[in-house]
């Protein structure tokens, strides 16, 4: 979290992280480059580099995208998704490396513009198996420029976290086609069930994964609570760590109720920085920490502290003896909202 | 993530988990991953086979080898081919490219056997869509 906008805040786990996704990629590039001069002595080095970068590309995706659910279904992975943005520019970079040098090797010695002849070359767009598959890769990497150009929080200031979120959306649609480019493009002429079969069972993964976390975050939102006058029964004190809380559904949002200091306060679960679960951070320093990104937010008013500006809603809660209910009508966001004290 | 997201992601990937394996299985159904293989390590032996005709070009030999059951190509490559993109494909009765034989890539023997009513062979570029070479019989 801060204050003017940096290219990069660094501290130690950024710099430990980023050599450990350099030195990966590293190790890679020059594994791949010997494996296939020992087995394919004659492969050019375009092809050499059209090959290694791809496949590393296809690989990074694959991890980027289990991180997401992976962080939600163990917590234990939330250090992975803090520092996932480096790893995804990474992978940009790995992707355009590929097409860089495929469009230049295959479109640009030609006396016909290299982007046109990406989407003439081959014409035979109502065919499956020889279908221009170059096109999809290359809708593909525009789609993760977009988002590589736009990861930074400035951008994410400056767009709206709604459009940046559905910008970076995207990544699904651009995955669905580099899949289809594979499958229509190199597997077709290297068909062999090995590197096919890991990039299915990679597909399954991912797509699993997301689904199983979609199903039990499902299962959370459609709880019902018990009401009483007006007020929804909510859990007892004991049932909160303490210095952590509690998420529950009210009225189709996710609301947080977090127990510090023999205090409780509810705030709206969503952290407006990229939408983090807020509920699932713990409260470091007086205030409650998102665990995507670090931003914070204070429990009694749902306010970033000063000079921060971003904002949640809150929540009123009130006890009876030890069972605590939330009023489910929320307050406008950053409403200083009286902690009930046990 | 807001309730609306939650379920924007739940239904992508629902639609994802459909629509993905159904490209990639009508994508490699056709795919021959082990005839296309033995075919290319075949060495040039003619065994039982008879050698009918012989051709060669600047990029290639060939020789058409028949027995009383089949007949195929034997394709000695002279040098690596610089397209990363060569197939094969039989030259039909009009002399047009017609079925896909196999890729070639470096530079050795292929081996593929081939319709009786086969007039030649083609050397395809699919990703530049050009003809790298063609022989005819």
């Amino acid at each position: 979290m801060g204050l003017d906008y940096q290219l990069v805040l660094w501290n130690k786990y950024k710099k430990a992280y980023d050599k450990i996704i350099i030195i990966s990629m590293l190790l890679y590039i020059i594994l791949f480059a010997a494996i296939t001069l020992i087995f394919n002595s004659e492969t050019t080095i375009e092809t050499l580099v059209i090959r290694a970068f791809g496949s590393l590309a296809i690989i990074m995706l694959n991890i980027i995208l289990i991180i997401g659910p992976l962080a939600r279904l163990n917590s234990n992975f939330l250090p992975i998704l803090y520092n996932r943005r480096h790893l995804g520019v990474s992978m940009f970079i790995a992707a355009f490396i590929h097409g860089g040098f495929s469009i230049f090797q295959f479109h640009a010695l030609g006396d016909v513009n290299p982007i046109y002849s990406i989407f003439t070359s081959n014409m035979d767009y109502n065919s499956l198996t020889n279908f221009p598959f170059q096109v999809l890769g290359f809708i593909a990497l525009l789609i993760l420029f977009a988002m590589a150009s736009t990861s930074h929080d400035f951008f994410l200031g400056n767009l709206s976290a709604k459009v940046w979120k559905r910008l970076h959306m995207m990544v699904y649609f651009a995955y669905a086609l580099i899949i289809a480019h594979m499958f229509l493009g190199a597997f077709q002429q290297e068909t062999s069930p090995l590197t096919i079969g890991i990039m299915t069972i990679g597909f399954f993964t991912v797509a699993s994964l997301h689904l199983i976390t979609a199903f039990k975050e499902q299962k959370i939102d459609s709880m019902k609570m018990e009401e009483q006058e007006g007020w929804l029964k909510v859990c007892t004190i004991s049932e909160i760590e303490e210095d952590r809380a509690k998420i529950f559904t009210v009225k189709n949002q996710r609301v947080a109720v977090f127990k510090y200091n023999g205090k409780l306060s509810a705030i709206h679960n969503v952290c407006k920085h990229q939408g983090g679960p807020l509920g699932e951070g713990k409260i470091i320093d007086g205030c409650i920490t998102c665990p995507w990104h670090g931003y914070q937010y204070l429990p009694s008013n749902g306010q970033s502290p000063p000079p921060f500006t971003e904002k949640v809603a809150t929540y009123q809660l009130k006890l009876e003896g030890d069972m605590i209910y939330i009023n489910p009508e929320a307050f406008d966001e950053g409403t200083e909202v009286e902690p009930c004290n046990y | 993530m807001t309730s609306g997201l939650r379920k924007a992601h739940k239904f992508i990937w629902l639609l994802l988990i459909i629509t993905v394996p159904i490209i990639m299985f009508f994508s490699v159904k056709d795919l021959e991953f082990f005839t296309d293989k033995q075919a290319k390590e075949m060495s040039f032996e003619l065994g039982d086979y008879r050698i009918v005709a012989t051709d060669e070009n600047e990029v290639l030999k060939a020789a058409i080898l028949k027995n009383e059951d089949s007949i195929k190509i034997d394709i000695e490559i002279k040098t690596p081919l610089k397209a990363s993109s060569a197939e094969v494909y039989e030259l039909n009765q009009n002399k047009e490219k017609g079925r896909f034989l196999g890729p070639m890539s470096k530079a050795k023997t292929y081996s593929f056997y081939l319709n009786n009513d086969a007039t030649g062979i083609l050397v395809f570029d699919t990703l530049k869509g050009t003809e790298i070479t063609k022989l005819i019989f």
